[in-house]
């Protein structure tokens, strides 16, 4: 193009639109950003002061206790007893209300007949008789149910609720009187049999919950209804005089036309006194 | 492989689960009237207790008398378990478990209860004999 330019102005043009040219064609192709080059040294120190610094996450007890793994312990144990104590863990963890009884003598046709009472009551708790203590200190040893290890010392059995009525499962428990509640573990909590007990007694927490809201809006409440009350007795008021009783409207009507002639006989008496 | 020891001599076991159970075979639940269980699960010897209410609730003992009543009071305040044997004649037995274990506990029970357990009585007498046998 310069080649072609002839005079020196058109020259200056052809340079300048060139070197826009070759500035607008500075990558070839797409630029890559799967593989992107390397930043230079400044900025790429730069990038690295301006990285976050998340604070490290909280000791998570139970996930250590899982996680160490002394190969001494993992001779001694049984392989099965971990898988147990894996699988108790589980289920502490997903049911939200789970019983630790102690059980006394029982047959297995006297504990069909308790599951199938439960299935009538529609109340769903799996029964886990006979709990092994060995596995049960392995599954809760440096967790916070570590208390409900010396439970597991004589005839216990664990009870699964997926559901967290208290009521419920109080009747529930009536019909099997072989199995004796002595502990709960509901709502994150190892609840004693007085605990239960007592939890049962109180009322549900959405009808409290919606007795503090209304507690707390009152005063909103009466504010707003002091301020429209005199609005709302004047509309009511208005309402009652346009919308008045049949007989009450005839009445009103003929003393109304009576009261028009009266009016206009006077009016156009003045009128003629005027003149 | 056998069951029965080829060589050897045969002798009676002597372990203390041996020792309890026959303590148990013994036990009868005829001149007790109710049995009242007191115990804080939480307790460090809350074992005894629970123990002997699973022993108590085996049939062959409650077939000895069912007309026994038993009561469970689980408590939360630390105390030391209890367990009270009250006696058809007015009398009633205390078991503070605190220090006990349970073949101990079956063993005073025993020694208690047992002599006051009546005779079984004679049927025979009260069978009325056929024509035949009373021929004979």
């Amino acid at each position: 193009m310069l080649f072609l330019a002839k005079s020196p102005t058109s020259k200056e043009l052809c340079s300048s639109l060139w070197n826009l040219m070759v500035q607008q064609l500075r990558y070839s192709n797409r630029p890559n950003l799967k593989r992107p080059l390397p930043p230079h040294f400044n900025r790429a120190r730069m990038l690295a002061v301006c990285e976050p610094v998340y604070p490290k996450p909280p000791r998570n007890c139970e996930k250590d206790a899982l996680i160490v793994k002394n190969t001494e312990n993992i001779l001694q144990d049984n392989l099965y007893a971990i898988f147990l104590a894996r699988k108790l863990r589980k289920d502490l963890q997903d049911h939200p209300v789970t019983c630790i009884f102690h059980y006394n003598s029982f047959t297995q046709h006297e504990l069909i007949n308790i599951r199938g009472s439960l299935y009538d009551m529609n109340f769903d708790m799996k029964i886990q008789p006979e709990i092994n203590r060995n596995m049960v200190r392995l599954a809760l040893t440096g967790t916070r149910w570590a208390p409900l290890i010396p439970l597991a010392e004589s005839r216990t059995a664990l009870g699964f609720c997926k559901g967290d009525d208290i009521n419920k499962l109080l009747k529930a428990l009536k019909k099997m009187p072989q199995f004796l509640l002595i502990a709960m573990v509901a709502y994150d909590r190892i609840l004693s049999k007085n605990a239960v007990e007592e939890l049962a007694r109180l009322r549900d927490i959405t009808n409290v919950r919606a007795q503090l809201c209304s507690t707390l809006a009152l005063q909103s409440v009466t504010l707003s209804q002091n301020l429209t009350a005199n609005i709302n007795a004047l509309s009511h008021s208005l309402t009652t005089y346009s919308q008045p009783g049949e007989d009450t409207r005839s009445s009103s009507s003929s003393s109304d036309s009576d009261s028009d002639s009266d009016s206009s006989s006077s009016s156009h008496s003045d009128g003629e006194k005027g003149k | 492989m056998s069951v029965f020891r080829k060589s050897g001599l045969v002798r009676k076991p002597t372990g203390i689960f041996n020792v309890i159970i026959s303590e148990v075979k013994r036990v009868s639940l005829q001149p007790v009237q109710r049995v009242t269980y007191t115990f804080d699960p939480f307790h460090e010897n809350a074992k005894t207790v629970r123990d002997l209410m699973f022993i108590l609730s085996f049939p062959k003992i409650r077939e000895t008398n069912y007309k026994c009543a038993f009561k469970t009071n689980v408590v939360c305040d630390r105390s030391e378990g209890s367990v009270e044997c009250k006696l058809e004649n007015g009398k009633s037995v205390l078991f503070k478990t605190g220090n006990l274990t349970t073949l101990e506990i079956l063993q005073q029970l025993n020694k208690v209860v047992l002599p006051l357990v009546p005779p079984p009585q004679d049927l025979s007498a009260s069978i009325p004999k056929t024509k035949s046998q009373k021929k004979k």
